[in-house]
């Protein structure tokens, strides 16, 4: 039985998170399951995906992919309660995410199995992550970022391991160099 | 469908999704389609027969070298496993079953008001689509051939370069294809 994952994908600016998700969101439109990216801002990068309002979101059918943005992030938060059977792509999560996670936080990822969504909570380093997200996700993405797992030592599960992937990506000549971590 | 512009997948048209983090997120099948409640389980499509037998008042048709099911399933073979999710939901959405026959029955034969559930609704999609396109299912075997043809390179594509703009091309084509194509339902050949 295939088991949903929470994804944290880790980078700072320019380390190409945006490109790398065009292929992760072309390879779930291939198959027919919906994509949903939110955000609080336009992003000029999601300019050719349709917008829609939060109460919009349990009408998608499958096979679609939209993008909800705005700066009422618990009300769109909340509306991602009604998102099933697909990705959905929270950008630049710290807006979304204080340092204690919310209850709304909370019930999309212990839901998501029951609702058959992936979900990637995109972040720019290890410090914007908060302690909790790093102790219930299944993988980490690692780009090039601007500080080191170091800080998140006690919160890191597979700590070791982060770190190893973490330097060979800096070590990485390569400017959008990446690694993956299957945490658990 | 909502799709996102061409120009959305432009900067990784070339890129293949072989990564291990987009391997491990698309691993195994998944729900494609919401469940739906219903009183009683869907009956299972019913196998169609086309080329059986020619109908005694038809002109003797031209000998192919496969059915009509078979071509299509020719068709199919072709597509990867992942693209193979998709074109079979598609066809379940044309294909009549008795089923859906019943449902359909029970709105035009009802002498009192009948209560429209959301199989109805899905029942009559089908028979208004194919209403829409009656007139069109006997086509010439060079119009049946034009269609083909954007058929076969619209997969060639598709198989190049998988993005959803061509995923949806093909399911364009292919419902173009479908109705020349008279496998949707054996009462239908009939008519």
């Amino acid at each position: 039985m295939r088991i949903n994952k929470v994804s944290l994908v880790l980078g700072r600016r320019g380390t190409g998170k945006t490109y790398y998700i065009k292929k992760v969101i072309r390879s779930f439109l291939v198959r027919m399951l919906k994509v949903l990216v939110v955000d609080t801002l336009d992003h000029p990068s999601y300019a050719g995906v349709k917008t829609i309002q939060p109460s919009g979101i349990a009408r998608m059918r499958a096979g679609d992919c939209c993008r909800c943005w705005g700066s009422d992030t618990d009300g769109i938060l909340a509306a991602c309660e009604n998102f099933k059977n697909g990705l959905l792509v929270i950008e630049d999560a710290t807006k979304f995410i204080e340092g204690r996670l919310q209850d709304s936080v909370k019930r999309l990822v212990y839901d998501s199995k029951q609702k058959n969504v992936d979900i990637i909570f995109i972040f720019h380093g290890f410090v914007a992550c908060p302690p909790a997200l790093f102790r219930i996700c299944d993988n980490i993405l690692m780009f090039k970022t601007g500080d080191t797992p170091d800080v998140r030592k006690n919160d890191l599960p597979a700590f070791e391991e982060v770190v190893k992937a973490h330097n060979a990506v800096m070590a990485d000549k390569n400017p959008y160099a990446h690694k993956l971590v299957n945490v658990y | 469908m909502e799709l996102p512009s061409r120009d959305f997948f432009a900067e990784i048209e070339n890129e293949q999704t072989t990564d291990e983090f987009i391997n491990e997120l698309n691993e195994d099948t998944r729900i494609v389609e919401e469940p739906e409640i219903t009183d009683e389980p869907e009956p299972e499509p019913e196998e169609i027969h086309l080329d059986d037998e020619p109908e005694p008042d038809q002109e003797p048709k031209q000998e192919r070298f496969c059915t009509y099911d078979e071509e299509a399933a020719l068709y199919v073979n072709l597509l990867s496993d992942s693209q193979k999710v998709f074109l079979p939901k598609l066809l379940e959405k044309r294909i009549i079953t008795d089923r859906d026959r019943d449902l359909h029955d029970q709105i035009e034969n009802a002498t009192g008001a009948v209560e429209i559930t959301k199989e109805h609704e899905r029942a009559q999609n089908k028979f208004e689509f194919l209403e829409d396109y009656k007139d069109n299912v006997e086509l010439s075997d060079d119009e049946k051939e034009t269609i083909r043809k954007p058929l076969a390179a619209c997969l060639q594509m598709w198989q190049s370069s998988p993005s959803p703009t061509y995923a949806l091309l093909f399911a364009v084509v292919t419902v173009e294809f479908s109705r020349a194509m008279p496998f949707f339902s054996k009462d239908f050949k009939k008519k």
